[in-house]
């Protein structure tokens, strides 16, 4: 579910990276432009657990409410995974929140697999 | 003037009373009206209402309403052969009509009184502004309830009290309000985050807040969080209002869950929660009373212990 940059080689994802690598859309530009470790869950219960800081938290959910626990675990990035664009209280609260966001219309699967990728360019794990 | 309102003061909500009398006509009437003039047939009429879905149509000349020209008008003209008439001869000119600056109990009454559904509303020029109909009150009165619920919530959110380095806030959470749980933990982060308390410790308060918060509005019939700070310790409380925890060893199990698979859709009741709060805070104490209310408290000492 999660995976440590520092142990995957490579030291930070840049904002650029991700919008490029998971074919995203920008929907708020936020304080963070750069994240440390990536979690993938679509049950925020699970994302409260980590410890990890500045997370790329990539959800299928799409309510204020994974804005609300990126707030709470201090994620640097919100990717989340729709065809179609984002509920307006959603992007609403990211934007009061100050939390950068962006929405992919790939799978869940399929994002998760291009961001490893990502991670493990040049090392494989 | 002796007004008969269907509402009495006695029996309404006083709070709802307050709202009508506050609200005018004008706040709850629709400002789009189809209007026609005399010289216009009841055949053209016909089709601008059928196309428009009204049921009546107004008559004005240079502003001013005339009269009303209803489905039923339309029907005797087609009766009676006249409807290539221009629709001035025999429109309905006997109105009940509101005026805009009329409290809203005044619509409410006309609604009691009278027959009709819907009553065109002029201005102190006696210039047709717009039509009122029953659900255009409602709707009115449920946007302004809402406000006024909204403003009574954050009163009450307001009233942190701060005495001697130490501070005390308390927020209401309700049942399965998903629109607005994590305002409070928000609100608890934002003021350890003001005092500049060491970013570990708001990060640790913050999940055990929001995780106390989740819960009571997923499992519970609502409840209140309530925040206190000393110098040294931060306390979070939840104290709920039922309906209590069946055994509070399983509840404090990972993965143990009651929730439906409609508030797992929602990304919660993974029976992570508890547990969760439990292992951010120092200190975590949980009272149930099977069919009760359940307390449970959240310690993180603020700074290192002197023992």
């Amino acid at each position: 579910m999660i995976k440590n940059l520092n142990r995957a080689m490579k030291k930070y994802l840049s904002l650029e990276d991700i919008l490029y690598t998971a074919q995203a859309e920008l929907v708020h530009a936020g304080a963070q432009n750069s994240v440390e470790a990536v979690v993938a869950s679509s049950l925020m219960s699970d994302v409260l657990t980590i410890e990890e800081k500045n997370v790329l938290l990539i959800s299928n959910l799409k309510t204020v409410q994974v804005v609300r626990t990126a707030d709470v675990i201090e994620a640097g990035v919100i990717l989340l995974i729709s065809q179609e664009p984002i509920i307006r209280d959603t992007t609403q609260l990211a934007q009061e929140l100050n939390i950068t966001m962006c929405r992919t219309p790939l799978s869940l699967f399929e994002t998760c697999y291009r961001i490893g990728t990502l991670i493990y360019k040049d090392n494989h794990p | 003037m002796n007004q008969v309102f269907p509402l009495k003061a006695t029996r309404a909500a006083a709070a709802v009373w307050d709202v009508l009398l506050r609200l005018k006509v004008r706040d709850a009437m629709s400002r789009t009206v189809h209007c026609a003039s005399r010289s216009d047939t009841f055949r053209s009429l016909k089709a601008i209402m059928k196309e428009k879905n009204i049921s009546g149509m107004p008559i004005v000349e240079d502003g001013r309403l005339l009269g009303l020209v209803t489905i039923n008008d339309i029907i005797n003209a087609m009766d009676l052969g006249t409807a290539d008439e221009p629709v001035g001869k025999t429109m309905t000119r006997d109105l009940i009509v509101l005026e805009e600056d009329m409290p809203l109990t005044f619509a409410v009454s006309h609604l009691n009184k009278y027959p009709y559904r819907r009553y065109p509303v002029i201005d102190k020029n006696k210039h047709l502004i717009g039509v009122i109909t029953s659900r255009r009150i409602l709707a009115a009165l449920v946007r302004e309830m809402d406000k006024e619920i909204r403003e009574l919530e954050a009163k009450i959110q307001e009233q942190a009290t701060t005495v001697q380095n130490e501070y005390h806030n308390e927020y209401f959470i309700k049942r399965l309000d998903f629109e607005n749980a994590g305002r409070a933990s928000y609100a608890i982060k934002k003021v350890l985050k003001d005092r500049g308390l060491p970013p570990d410790i708001v990060r640790r308060a913050s999940v055990a807040a929001y995780e106390l918060e989740i819960n009571i509005v997923v499992h519970s019939n609502g409840g209140r969080l309530t925040f206190h700070l000393t110098p040294d310790i931060l306390t979070i409380r939840a104290i709920d209002e039922g309906p209590g925890i069946e055994n509070v060893a399983d509840a404090m199990r990972e993965g143990f869950s009651t929730a439906n698979d409609w508030i797992r859709s929602l990304g919660f009741g993974a029976g992570m929660g508890l547990p969760n709060a439990k292992r951010f805070s120092d200190d975590f104490q949980i009272q149930s009373l099977p069919g009760g209310s359940t307390s449970v408290t959240s310690i993180i000492h603020t700074s290192p212990k002197t023992t």
